[in-house]
């Protein structure tokens, strides 16, 4: 749940909630759109994630060359736990403030009997503390695709503080735990190909009028 | 605490301690540009800096920003650093203070081994300087998360009438302790950095 952030934002931005509080009953005058300002990570060095966006600008896929954690005998101690982190530009139409609202990911992961892993997304906006994760666990044996989406309801959902332009943050990691399996003799490992953020005004976004400044 | 580099300040600059509240008069922009970030955690390349639309925030992300011990590691592995130059640009007759900075990241830490967050805070040209120092202790395998944040009364001040850059210089330390043989390692996802004239900064008339 994102509700941490949701009221945190709230109260910083004195929101007006609309009487009925059903967000999503105004749409927005225009489009809003997203930009991937950077990407960067142990799981995604400069020259290995590659961006595409849509031509509306409503969605985007990253997808990894080398996004990948592991335990075995060729690992290293640190390799098995990377991260990717993106960092979004939500271009908003003025007076209306935003949450995101629907990620998915897609890998594989080969795990030995006893290993485990996950995928974990930390959510949060920049120059504010409140981290907001949403965590997706495997268990071998498993050797085979994977795919997590994480989304959130309407009432749970992130709200950009109104008159301040401040970026999202989407940091993502992989990890891999030898657990009963012996990392000395065989590798478990769990990779991620792809990452696709989507807005949609019609449900993959709650809209709430700012209040006119003084 | 960020005291010493307050108390510097202000017999600097002389200036007029106001009420904590005496902020309406607060000018519309201040602004923070990134100019450069380097050391032994972020060599060239490997960090990125995305800087919000109004140049209020900006968060930077690294790639092999990891300090570890113990096995597998070299001698000078256990400390790593990242530091920041950034340019606060304000309207004249105003100074500043930073007000909080998030670090974000990741330890793996064995039972007996620490991994500390260090932040050194201080102005071009001003020997004062202020920190901040987070400790982890192990056994920890999990996101750790950090928040520097001055209260209005212990928070820096620019010099007026004076431009200075704003170092930020980011330590990572790992002790392997009584786990030596064993690998521990901290690393730094990212770090965040916001002005804000509503509920992150501070103002003060020279």
């Amino acid at each position: 749940m994102l509700n941490t952030l949701a009221a945190a934002a709230l109260a910083m931005s004195t929101i007006i909630i609309p009487p009925g509080g059903a967000p999503g009953d105004t749409p927005p005058p225009d489009h809003i759109t997203i930009d991937v300002v950077t990407i960067n990570g142990s799981g995604c060095r400069a020259g290995t994630a590659a961006v595409a966006v849509s031509p509306d600008n409503k969605a985007f896929t990253v997808t990894y060359s080398e996004f990948m954690a592991q335990v075995g005998p060729q690992a290293l101690p640190t390799d098995f736990r990377k991260n990717c982190q993106l960092n979004l530009r939500v271009n908003v139409p003025s007076g209306f403030t935003y949450g995101i609202s629907s990620t998915d990911y897609r890998g594989f992961a080969h795990l030995e009997r006893g290993a485990t892993a996950l995928e974990k997304a930390n959510y949060y906006f920049q120059g504010m503390s409140q981290t907001e994760y949403k965590q997706h666990n495997y268990r071998g044996p498993f050797s085979d695709d994977w795919q997590a989406t994480d989304t959130t309801d309407v009432a749970a959902i992130v709200y950009h503080p109104c008159g301040e332009k401040r970026n999202f943050n989407i940091n993502t990691e992989l990890r891999v735990m030898a657990g009963t399996s012996d990392p000395k003799k065989v590798t478990s490992f769990i990779a991620m190909d792809s990452t696709d953020g989507s807005i949609e005004t019609t449900y993959h976004f709650a809209w709430k009028v700012c209040p006119p400044k003084p | 605490m960020l005291k010493t580099v307050a108390a510097a300040a202000l017999a600097l600059s002389a200036i007029l301690t106001a009420p904590a509240h005496a902020a309406p008069d607060v000018p519309d922009f201040v602004t923070i540009d990134v100019v450069t970030v380097n050391g032994s955690g972020c060599p060239a390349g490997t960090a990125a800096v995305a800087a919000a639309d109004d140049r209020t925030a900006f968060t930077v992300t690294y790639s092999q920003y990891l300090a570890q011990a113990g096995q597998g590691s070299g001698p000078t592995d256990f400390r790593k650093n990242c530091q920041l130059n950034i340019k606060v640009s304000y309207p004249q007759g105003f100074t500043f203070g930073i007000a909080q900075a998030d670090y974000r990241g990741f330890a793996n830490l064995q039972q007996g081994a620490t991994g500390t967050e260090r932040g050194n805070y201080y102005f071009q040209g001003m020997s004062q300087g202020a920190s901040r120092t987070h400790t982890f202790t192990g056994p920890k395998s999990d996101n750790w998360q950090a928040t520097d944040r001055a209260t209005v009364s212990e928070i820096v001040y620019a010099p007026c009438g004076e431009v200075r850059h704003l170092n930020i210089n980011t330590e990572l330390r790992v002790n392997a302790g009584t786990a030596s043989k064993a690998n521990s390692f901290m690393t730094m996802d990212s770090t965040d950095s916001s002005v804000s004239t509503k509920y992150q900064f501070s103002w003060k008339r020279c």
